[in-house]
């Protein structure tokens, strides 16, 4: 075992850094456009909001409230009783592939790409 | 240096054992207290204080040692602090670690310092806490992945030298003090 950095080391981490930034920059390359906001609970049939109709959502899961609110092409969780509050301090997202995620209410939002449909689909 | 029955050998490790899973459970508390979160508002963000610890271990002891204090050490802190979900979370990082740190043990360890250890631990930590996640929430989490290798590299990299300076001194000294 070494006791100080060494070439390999160096090998390791930008060769960790490179696999981040292909995963960060590529696959904007071949998104669809933002459609859909999709919102689960603990991995059961998500529901499906459509991204441009600006609305909020109100959910209760595992003793855990959110507010989910579409505006702008964006959607964010804008309240929230649960104690760690990550949900709402992720802030804003709008890109195809990010999610919000709260574990304590086991609640996954994640934006979708697609034809996007005037109303929401349920299941 | 002196022998040891075998009862008394037993109880040295056992004794060992419980201080060491404690010290990891303490470092988690203390880790608790700085505001990470705050930095990088994201689930699963940590220091991971206490796997410089467990990666000692691994190194000083044995690997099956380090694997009893990381399993006492995940149990505990889930039921003093956490909730079944975090317990689940960090099973699976730990476990997902704990076979890469072993792989690396019998091939790349003569080439890698713990800078370069500590960061595929936290590598594979935070992918397997990815995969657990991918289970409960779907596969939409893996957008996080690119952010955790990121993390890992900047939190791993700090564990990493960290163990570099105090492994040369404090690796001795926990050894020597295990065999007495």
């Amino acid at each position: 075992m070494k006791n100080r950095i060494t070439p390999a080391d160096i090998a390791v981490a930008a060769g960790l850094l490179a696999l981040a930034l292909m995963m960060i920059l590529l696959p904007p390359l071949f998104a669809d456009e933002p459609a859909y906001v999709v919102i689960s609970v603990w991995g059961e049939e998500p529901i499906r909001y459509p991204i441009g109709v600006n609305r909020e959502v109100s959910l209760i899961s595992g003793g855990v409230s959110l507010t989910v609110t579409i505006e702008g092409g964006e959607v964010s969780v804008t309240h929230t009783d649960c104690p760690d509050q990550l949900c709402r301090l992720t802030g804003r997202i709008g890109r195809r592939g990010q999610s919000i995620l709260c574990a304590p209410a086991g609640v996954a939002i994640t934006i979708e790409g697609g034809e996007s449909d005037a109303d929401f689909i349920a299941g | 240096m002196p022998t040891l029955s075998r009862g008394k050998s037993a109880a040295l490790l056992a004794a060992r054992g419980g201080m060491l899973a404690l010290s990891a459970l303490l470092l988690s508390y203390l880790e608790s207290f700085i505001p990470i979160n705050l930095i990088i508002p994201l689930p699963g963000f940590k220091l991971g204080l206490a796997n410089i610890l467990v990666m000692l271990i691994f190194f000083t002891f044995s690997p099956l040692e380090a694997l009893a204090v990381s399993a006492c050490r995940i149990i505990l802190s889930a039921l003093l602090f956490g909730s079944p979900v975090s317990l689940f979370f960090s099973a699976c990082g730990g476990a997902l670690s704990l076979a890469g740190l072993l792989a690396l043990k019998y091939t790349l360890v003569g080439k890698l310092s713990f800078f370069g250890i500590s960061i595929v631990g936290a590598a594979l930590h935070n992918t397997g806490q990815l995969i657990a996640a991918s289970l409960l929430f779907g596969g939409g989490v893996f957008y996080y992945l690119p952010v955790m290798l990121i993390a890992s590299l900047i939190f791993g990299g700090i564990c990493g030298i960290i163990l570099n300076i105090i492994y040369p001194k404090l690796g001795k000294v926990i050894k020597g003090g295990g065999h007495r």
